[in-house]
């Protein structure tokens, strides 16, 4: 039996009809209700729903063998697990942003409001620039334009946020997308299955 | 439970046990940071000025310690390591063979570690491979230095879209991404090295991996099987130089050993000696394999607030505690009192006063 995490929300759902594709079917799983676990003994899964952030965390520590996580949240949380597959699902962008005017003085620490700081900071330091991250949780755009930072490290994706806050992409540094991730310990031991999931999975995501 | 096992096992391959001092001088751990992987270690300054810190590792102080004499040493030692936002105490064990390291002393190491894992229960898997060998690939494509530790980070994480990613940056070449996803999809057992790797490496290059896989079909009897090929354990080529292990134990989902050949360390530090070993992290062990208690006592026996009826009890006590139980022994009023009571295995039993004995 594969224990697989996925994350709440739009993402779990497109990943899950991947998943039921491959073969890995749940009917249960969309069914309305509270319910978090369900299992499929003939196909040998069991999926959980977790919060998409916390889909790094079960899979490290082994309450999950995989796990589909964000590129984001995998380059943010930094878990040390198997990186597996790109389900090419997902997928968006990592992007300072900042007003259409903004100019760089360097001869001062750049201020990034950010939800990201890890990537913030790998990010200007390997620019040599020296920042202060101002971390917040949400709400990210509206920093700049209350002066509470200079630019923004987030996500985008159609970049309509951006725009009807006068802001626009200065840099887009990661791409994103949804990931397969697997506990090493469990790869070890559940080689064939997770193998499996990954062939399985490998002739879909080529169409996306 | 398991630190004593593990000890007599190490004994029983010739280690003696040593014994390190808590305290290290703090340069010994600056000028090595990167053997540490982590570079916060607690410091503090000692009462003669000087800077001393809490032993972040064991390996280092061996080292230092070793003249060119030949040693085979063991240790269960507490280290102080950053987790999870703060300093923690971390109880390991392992072993450190110090001086002339040759293919018997590889392979003999290797059935250590294996037997290691076994003497903790249950299915186990020990991961080997060979940082030489990855250097002979960055060498055959001249790799530079940045190129080079993307590549192994993308090994270490089976990241065949890293790999890709490498190559559209132009980092590495169409040829160089082929080999280095088959290498990354490469677990086999070790003695069929010339198989697993035949496709990747020439002949020569697998000289010394095939000799050391025939040597440990040779010493290590059924355990050979349980020994996997797997290039995505990798660690600094500043100090491993060739062989590299770890170890992991079913139900537990982080490794528990890990270690290998770094005579890189003691060349650094100014020695000519080679240097190979490993260590289990105790702590993750006993935290997902030690049995977990259910309850604290074996019985509590309560008396009435009456002398006699303390009498009666504490006789039932010691008779109970002779057969090796763990009694819990108090005045009811006493009891009722408490705000954490223990739990105990069996029903809670009260002496009530007055009557005969």
């Amino acid at each position: 039996m594969i224990d697989i995490a996925l994350p709440k929300g739009r993402l779990g759902q497109t990943v899950y009809s991947l998943l039921a594709q491959a073969g890995y079917e749940c009917p249960e799983l969309l069914e309305p209700g509270r319910k978090l676990t369900f299992t499929n003994e003939a196909a040998g899964v069991r999926y959980f729903w977790v919060k998409p952030s916390d889909v790094c965390v079960y899979v490290e520590r082994g309450a999950a063998d995989v796990g589909v996580a964000g590129k984001d949240i995998i380059e943010e949380h930094a878990p040390d697990v198997y990186e597996l597959l790109d389900l090419g699902v997902g997928r968006c962008a990592m992007c300072v942003a900042g007003p259409s005017d903004f100019y760089d003085d360097t001869e001062r620490a750049l201020r990034v409001a950010t939800k990201f700081p890890r990537i913030a900071r790998a990010h200007y330091e390997s620019r040599g620039r020296d920042i202060d991250i101002i971390k917040l949780h949400g709400s990210i755009e509206i920093a700049p334009i209350l002066g509470l930072s200079d630019v923004i490290v987030d996500i985008v994706e159609t970049g309509s946020t951006l725009r009807e806050n006068g802001l626009v992409v200065l840099d887009r540094f990661l791409e994103i997308s949804a990931r397969l991730i697997c506990n090493k310990t469990s790869y070890r031991f559940n080689k064939a299955q997770v193998d499996g999931v990954v062939a399985s999975l490998s002739p879909l995501v080529t169409q996306q | 439970m398991f630190e004593r096992k593990l000890c007599d096992l190490f004994e029983s391959f010739g280690y003696r046990e040593y014994k390190t001092s808590r305290f290290e001088s703090y340069d010994l751990y600056a000028g090595n940071r990167d053997f540490l992987k982590n570079d916060r270690i607690a410091a503090f300054t000692d009462l003669d000025g000087s800077l001393k810190a809490l032993k972040p590792d064991v390996t280092l102080s061996i080292i230092k310690a070793s003249e060119s004499a030949p040693e085979k040493l063991y240790y269960c030692e507490s280290v102080y390591r950053p987790k999870d936002g703060t300093f923690a105490e971390i109880r390991q064990c392992g072993v450190e063979h110090v001086g002339r390291i040759d293919a018997a002393a590889r392979a003999e190491l290797t059935v250590l570690a294996a037997r290691s894992l076994k003497a903790l229960g249950g299915r186990y898997v020990l991961s080997v491979s060979f940082l030489d060998l990855i250097e002979t690939l960055f060498s055959r494509f001249d790799l530079d230095q940045a190129a080079g530790d993307k590549v192994l980070s993308a090994l270490s994480s089976k990241n065949k879209t890293a790999l890709a990613g490498l190559r559209s940056a132009g980092m590495i070449g169409a040829d160089s991404e082929e080999v280095f996803c088959a290498l990354s999809d490469v677990f086999a057992p070790v003695t069929e090295a010339a198989e697993a790797l035949g496709e990747i490496f020439a002949p020569d290059e697998l000289r010394e991996a095939v000799g050391f896989a025939g040597d440990l079909a040779a010493c290590a009897g059924a355990d050979a099987d349980r020994i996997f090929l797997d290039f995505s354990i990798v660690n600094s080529m500043d100090y491993y130089n060739g062989l590299y292990l770890q170890g992991s134990v079913e139900g537990i989902p982080f490794p528990v050993l890990s270690g290998g050949e770094y005579d890189r360390l003691p060349e650094r530090m100014g020695k000519k000696i080679g240097a190979v070993g490993f260590a289990v992290y105790l702590d993750t062990v006993e935290s997902y394999l030690a049995r977990r208690k259910s309850y604290a006592v074996d019985r509590v026996i309560l008396y009435a607030d009456d002398e006699r009826a303390a009498l009666r009890a504490a006789q039932a006590a010691l008779t109970f505690r002779d057969r090796g139980q763990k009694v819990l022994l108090m005045a009811k009023k006493e009891y009722d009192a408490m705000k954490n009571r223990p739990v105990s295995r069996d029903v809670v039993t009260v002496v009530p006063g007055g009557g005969d004995d």
